[in-house]
């Protein structure tokens, strides 16, 4: 592998944070990992505008991990314009949320996102979910050669 | 009209008399002939007159007089001349017939007249319906008591004027008053409903009915016009009207305000699922965190502490899963079908079973139970209803749960325990989120089970309630519409 993987987390409470990187680093992934704390931050990431104009556009995450409450631009929001930009068509995007509401299962997955889990409120089903999303979308999961 | 009695002879005499007296003045002229010929014209004014009998009479004193003035057949019988007695015969048949054809017409003009005066009195004792004529080009020519009533004209003030001064200056404008007669004379008849106007100005709403009036030969002899007044009807209706659009308004309003509810508690629901959850998760994860790194450096106490404090998160987790479903209910729609019950309530028995194995619980579900209802949501309400009945009777000596209709009214289904049971004082708040009679020590749960037991069977039409005394076991009823 020519490249080393990278994860974006967008998420807005910094505990949840703090909570999957340590259910990561216990599952043994040790990709990159980067954060966007509000849908603009996350846009802007993606597509390598505004704070984020000096990065490299074109590395472009091999997972979102991509909650749905979010400040400024809402979860579902980012998804659709993700979806809707060739660079990020295709990118493996698993909404993670607290939501278990029928309308945004429906949403989400009418906006694309590859997979819908709701956070175990439960510490140790918290961590066996984002331990496996991990390990399945990275290492087994495969997209289109860009 | 019929004279009366006494006049009719009366006038049958004098007119005898006065064909005596003309007969006499004539007699240079006329000699001896012709001596009834006169005496007819008095035989058919009386009869005329009087009728049958005056004409009798006259016809008698006519060949009387006749005879004894103008003929000699009185004073000698012995020199008449055969023609003269002819002509007494013969105007004693004449007379017979007069009188007889005569008195016919009397009876038949009488019933004519009688007739009239019924339908003129029948009109004018009509004073709902204003009845008037008019002829061809729409002028007064008959006017009843109700039309005085309902339009304020006197029938010698109205007579010869034209209909139209009954009608709004704007429809007089549109030649309203003439389309309306062409048009039933026309079709025979007009029917409208439009404003009338009275004498003193003042307007009435007015159901108004124009029949053509033809004569025998087909010409337009003009038109009756009847009219009710129904301005009181119409104000009733509009009355009526504008109480259904209020009530309407008002009912679209408090849908409005429902329905406003509804989101808010939507979006508070919606709210509570993510802000509520998750500093539960960061507290449990921190948790257990603390333990699993640092669990080496804490005493006992410390790490019993941390279980507590991640066993209260649990239940407030749980708390928060049974308001959102509780919530939840308001809003998804009741989908019925026929369900079996006792078949739902079996399967659900089976798992209490399993789950607490070492428990022995008789039951007892009556055969054939069955209602039309939403077979998810009435599993809820057993679940809720036979989970208690197994719960409450954890103590209870030899614990029994029967599932059964009411024995008295079939639409009434029972759950019934030994159980602990409660106290009927409190039961008012069996039913209430969060509201428990038993202490989490003695009982588990959460306080929504019966408040969201309830809420189903509202949302089936049905209603829900209990009787217990402590100790002694508790029954809850419910009923399905």
């Amino acid at each position: 592998m020519a490249e080393s993987k990278l994860i974006l987390v967008v998420e807005d409470n910094p505990d949840d944070e703090l909570l999957m990187f340590d259910a990561l680093q216990q599952g043994g992934v040790t990709t990159e990992i980067a954060v966007a704390r509000d849908g603009q931050e996350a846009i802007d990431f993606l597509f390598g505008i505004g704070k984020y104009a000096s990065r490299d556009g074109h590395r472009c995450p091999d997972l979102i991990l991509l909650d749905l409450q979010l400040p400024k631009i809402g979860g579902h929001e980012v998804l659709r314009r993700m979806r809707a930009d060739r660079r990020t068509e295709n990118t493996p995007v698993v909404i993670l949320t607290s939501s278990a509401e029928q309308t945004d299962i429906v949403k989400g997955y009418e906006n694309g996102a590859n997979s819908y889990v709701q956070k175990p409120l439960d510490f140790d089903e918290f961590t066996r979910a984002v331990k496996t999303l991990g390990i399945y979308w990275l290492d087994y999961n495969q997209v289109p050669a860009r | 009209m019929r004279a009366s009695g006494a006049k009719g002879y009366v006038v049958a005499i004098a007119a005898v008399l006065v064909a005596v007296g003309v007969r006499t003045a004539l007699a240079p002229v006329l000699g001896d002939r012709s001596p009834f010929l006169l005496f007819t014209l008095a035989v058919m004014t009386a009869s005329a007159y009087g009728g049958f009998g005056p004409g009798i009479v006259a016809t008698v004193c006519s060949m009387l007089a006749g005879a004894s003035l103008f003929t000699g057949l009185i004073w000698s019988l012995s020199t008449y001349r055969t023609e003269d007695l002819f002509s007494l015969a013969l105007f004693a048949g004449i007379g017979t017939a007069i009188s007889s054809i005569n008195s016919r017409i009397h009876v038949l003009q009488e019933v004519v007249v009688s007739e009239d005066q019924k339908y003129r009195l029948l009109v004018d004792s009509v004073t709902e319906y204003a009845i008037y004529g008019l002829d061809p080009q729409g002028n007064v020519v008959s006017w009843n008591a109700g039309a005085e009533r309902m339009l304020g004209y006197s029938a010698g003030e109205i007579m010869r004027r034209n209909y139209s001064l009954f009608h709004l200056p704007e429809d007089i404008a549109k030649q309203l008053p003439e389309t309306a007669l062409q048009r039933a004379a026309a079709s025979g008849h007009y029917k409208s409903q439009d404003w009338r106007v009275r004498k003193d100005g003042s307007r009435l709403w007015a159901d108004v009915t124009i029949t053509a009036v033809r004569s025998s030969d087909g010409t337009l002899a003009g038109f009756s016009n009847v009219t009710h007044d129904i301005t009181e009807r119409k104000r009733a209706e509009a009355e009526v009207r504008q109480l259904n659009e209020e009530l309407e308004r008002r009912v679209q309003e408090r849908t409005r305000q429902l329905q406003e509810a509804n989101r808010e508690l939507e979006a508070f629901s919606y709210s509570v699922s993510h802000d509520l959850r998750a500093p539960l998760r960061s507290v449990d994860g921190f948790g257990n965190i603390l333990l699993r790194d640092y669990g080496t450096a804490l005493d006992p106490r410390a790490k019993d502490l941390i279980r507590r404090m991640r066993g209260a998160t649990v239940r407030m987790g749980q708390l928060i899963e049974s308001l959102l479903t509780l919530s939840r209910l308001s809003r998804q729609p009741v989908r019925r079908q026929v369900v079996d019950l006792g078949a739902v309530a079996d399967s659900i028995i089976g798992e209490l079973r399993t789950r607490d194995a070492d428990r022995k619980v008789r039951v007892h579900i009556q055969d054939g139970l069955t209602a039309e209802c939403d077979p998810r949501l009435i599993r809820i309400v057993l679940d809720n209803l036979l989970g208690n009945a197994w719960k409450f009777t954890r103590d209870s000596v030899d614990p029994s749960i029967e599932f059964s209709l009411v024995e008295d009214d079939s639409a009434v289904f029972c759950v019934r325990d030994n159980g602990a049971g409660f106290d009927m004082e409190r039961k008012d708040q069996l039913f209430v989120p969060f509201q428990r009679l038993h202490g989490a020590e003695d009982f588990e749960g959460t306080g929504v089970g019966l408040a969201t037991a309830q809420r189903i069977i509202h949302r089936h039409g049905g209603s829900i309630w209990a009787e217990s005394q402590p100790e002694k076991g508790a029954a809850f009823f419910f009923t399905i519409k």
